[in-house]
């Protein structure tokens, strides 16, 4: 009953009964306090837009904008950036054995879309990189080397100082990984064998590696990325990547 | 929906974007990585979504991505020790509308959604179901859950202000 009665005090708050309706509804909040009160608490529970419109102003409203106008620069920037990155990355597969490499970076509008790899089409590469496997031996069954261990191989300069990045996969020989760093701000944690960012940066970096298909994807919605070496640390690559601006979306496909 | 019309957008439902993530999330970082994210869907689909479905548009991606992240907090706390104890102490409140604040901030994430839906955007219950996958029952049974409990705090806060 009394959860009824509540319901029609919150159904007259919300404006859903008519007139004679909410007549009774108000003739009971006069009559009983009790009922009055909790009318009164209801009342309360309603947020006020204008209270808050000052507080939650979007501090980055100008990243948001698109015009045409805007000087192609940022575009050559970012352009630059990922060629760089590219080139690392294509280091980092041919010390890993890969056979060859192409690269395409994606035009600034398809960058989301990249992340979707059964809706890419298969693009005309900017430009390609075919370097000769340094040696006979077999493919690596990874193109890099990633595990559900506890690892050491990648790390991520922020700054002037190294934070591990975690690697999140939930089998060891993964399809799909994705890879995740901190802001420089951010923090990470070593717990039950693995490194664990404190806040979740989805923005930061990510890696998808498909390694039925031999493919790898890289988005990088905020910072720019740079590899600044590679090195064979016993079974593992070890990569170290510079971060240092916004928004770049990349696609590299191995082939063999 | 043109250039034009896009950037309008950006004036227009930014801010809101933003405050609905912000209360949501309560981490600046986090809630303009989701304004961002919903705006870059929007334009990448600019030119299919007409300019009067913009703001819904940009809150359904914007709830899409916070379930992701929800998910995604709830598999590393599962994993980590808490670090910090979530309650603060009740006589920190200076006054009624951070006692809301808190109670808002206690509810379940989706009451939380619909409440911030309904109260802020204006929403009915229809358009809030499209929003959030609900049908219009569930919808006004969860903010009527809320308020309920959102009542239930304010009233015991009440007597310590």
């Amino acid at each position: 009953m009394n959860e009824e009665i509540e319901l029609r005090i919150f159904d007259y708050l919300e404006g859903n009964l008519n007139e004679p309706e909410a007549e009774e509804v108000r003739q009971l909040v006069q009559q009983h306090p009790e009922w009055s009160r909790v009318y009164r608490l209801m009342q309360r529970t309603y947020l006020h837009a204008a209270d808050s419109e000052a507080t939650f102003q979007f501090p980055d409203k100008e990243q948001l904008y698109r015009n045409s106008r805007k000087p192609r620069l940022y575009l050559l920037y970012y352009s630059a950036a990922a060629s760089l990155f590219l080139c690392g990355l294509t280091y980092l597969f041919w010390k890993s054995g890969a056979a060859a490499v192409q690269v395409a970076v994606l035009p600034q509008e398809q960058e989301v879309a990249a992340l979707k790899p059964e809706k890419r089409q298969p693009s005309t590469p900017q430009f390609n990189t075919a370097l000769p496997r340094p040696d006979s031996a077999p493919l690596p069954e990874q193109l890099v080397n990633m595990t559900s261990e506890p690892q050491a191989g990648l790390a991520v300069e922020v700054a002037d100082s190294f934070m591990p990045v975690s690697l999140t996969t939930r089998r060891p020989s993964p399809t799909a990984i994705s890879l995740q760093g901190p802001y420089p701000s951010g923090a990470m944690r070593f717990i039950n064998g693995n490194y664990v960012p404190l806040k979740q940066r989805r923005s930061l970096l990510r890696f998808r590696l498909l390694e039925e298909g031999r493919e790898l994807l890289a988005w990088v919605s905020e910072p720019r990325l740079m590899l600044v070496r590679t090195e064979r640390a016993g079974a593992r690559d070890r990569m170290e990547l510079r971060i240092e601006t916004k928004k770049i979306g990349i696609i590299a496909t191995i082939t063999d | 929906m043109t250039q034009e019309e896009y950037n309008t957008c950006v004036d227009s439902h930014s801010n809101a974007l933003y405050r609905f993530a912000m209360k949501q999330l309560r981490d600046r970082d986090e809630a303009k990585e989701i304004v961002q994210i919903s705006f870059e869907k929007l334009w990448i689909k600019h030119r299919d979504v007409a300019v009067q479905k913009a703001k819904s548009y940009l809150f359904t991606t914007a709830y899409h991505a916070m379930v992701d992240y929800w998910r995604k907090a709830k598999r590393t706390t599962e994993l980590s020790t808490p670090l910090e104890q979530h309650a603060a102490p009740e006589s920190s409140y200076r006054g009624l509308k951070e006692v809301i604040d808190h109670a808002l901030k206690s509810l379940p994430e989706i009451q939380r959604t619909v409440v911030l839906l309904r109260d802020y955007e204006g929403y009915n219950y229809e358009e809030i179901g499209q929003i959030t996958g609900l049908n219009e029952s569930q919808v006004k049974v969860y903010i009527f859950r809320a308020r309920q409990k959102m009542k239930s705090i304010i009233g015991s806060l009440e007597s310590i202000l």
